[in-house]
């Protein structure tokens, strides 16, 4: 009957999730005639970063994409390194960690629509997962502050390397929107949009078998903020009720042991875990409203066990 | 296990040094870039350039 009841409460909490998501899309994109006309917006709005990768070249996009800018301003002659964009990233961060990745993210909410469709899923295992989430902090060193550092030309610029070789997001939300609306940009189409439609059919190929496929493995933004799961004021509690049964585990299909590591730089914060925890043993809190002497320590001693 | 006045002592700071860092980026004029790069096609973000 219990397992009846958390099951609803799973389902709801998935389709209002979803609807957030869808919503993030829309509004993030709210400029939608653009995909008609072929052109971005040019309003004023895209002084500031969406908390989200969201490429700025997407027809419809209202805000700038903070891996996008990061790189605009440390590849710029000016700066070196983008204290504004840093600094929102960080805001974003450290006050709702991986949130916005399980809750707005447009690319993450399309890899989630991708991985519904009804084929063979793959769950990594779990010693192939661990090492290869390393992935995505590799990608953010190396093509958002390595290479711009070794590829500047005489003036002190360089390209964003990220953005230019890799980001899926941009071609499946600019790329591709843009080059059927757009003729003199059809016209100029080369062989790095050959690449990146390679890399996007991969990524769209592995989101339908791998939950989040480019979220888990690749998104830079995702490193960051998952580097502050730990830290930020919305976080995860796991209380000393906690059986250790391992539903939690089971059900996240980012991988995380939640009762384990409530605030894995992993987790997205969907909050699944929550919803199947046969004792209500997990849940969010904002800065500190549960005692934290009861949660991040795996070897409770005073546990109950299931 | 963490400490809980610790750990939002190390908040407080860090949400202090977010803040002067955009501040600080703000009055450089890195925004300008920001919306520079922002309002043209990308033509790397999208595979052209």
């Amino acid at each position: 009957m219990k397992t009846n009841k958390q099951n609803t409460n799973l389902s709801k909490q998935r389709k209002k999730r979803m609807l957030i998501q869808a919503m993030g899309a829309l509004i993030f994109n709210g400029d939608w005639k653009n995909f008609i006309n072929g052109n971005i917006y040019k309003g004023n709005l895209k002084n500031i970063c969406v908390p989200v990768l969201n490429c700025y070249s997407c027809p419809g996009a209202l805000g700038a994409c903070p891996i996008g800018s990061l790189q605009a301003v440390n590849n710029s002659y000016q700066f070196n390194l983008a204290f504004y964009v840093v600094g929102l990233i960080a805001l974003f961060g450290i006050t709702m960690g991986r949130w916005f990745c399980g809750w707005l993210c447009p690319f993450g909410w399309i890899q989630e629509l991708l991985y519904k469709i009804p084929l063979k899923k793959f769950r990594t295992k779990q010693t192939i997962h661990k090492k290869a989430i390393w992935l995505k902090y590799i990608l953010l060193i190396v093509f958002i502050f390595v290479i711009p550092i070794f590829t500047q030309d005489s003036y002190g610029m360089s390209s964003p390397a990220f953005c230019k070789w890799i980001c899926p997001a941009g071609t499946l939300e600019a790329g591709y929107p843009l080059m059927l609306t757009n003729p003199a940009l059809r016209q100029a189409v080369g062989y790095i949009f050959g690449w990146k439609t390679i890399l996007l059919v991969i990524t769209i190929f592995f989101s339908i078998k791998i939950f989040r496929f480019f979220c888990k493995y690749a998104c830079p933004l995702g490193a960051i903020y998952g580097l502050f799961n730990k830290i930020s004021f919305y976080h995860m509690e796991c209380s000393s009720d906690c059986i250790k049964c391992g539903r939690c585990s089971e059900v996240c299909k980012m991988q995380v042991e939640p009762y384990k590591t409530p605030n894995s730089a992993e987790c997205i914060r969907c909050g699944e875990c929550i919803e199947v925890c046969p004792v209500k043993a997990l849940q969010f809190s904002f800065i500190h409203e549960n005692t934290l002497s009861k949660t991040e320590t795996p070897n409770r001693s005073n546990n109950k066990q299931g | 296990m963490i400490d809980k006045l610790n750990i939002n002592l190390i908040r407080f700071i860090l949400l202090a040094l977010i803040v002067f860092s955009i501040i600080y980026g703000i009055l450089r004029g890195e925004v300008q870039i920001v919306l520079r790069n922002a309002t043209n096609i990308c033509l790397d973000c999208i595979g052209i350039g």
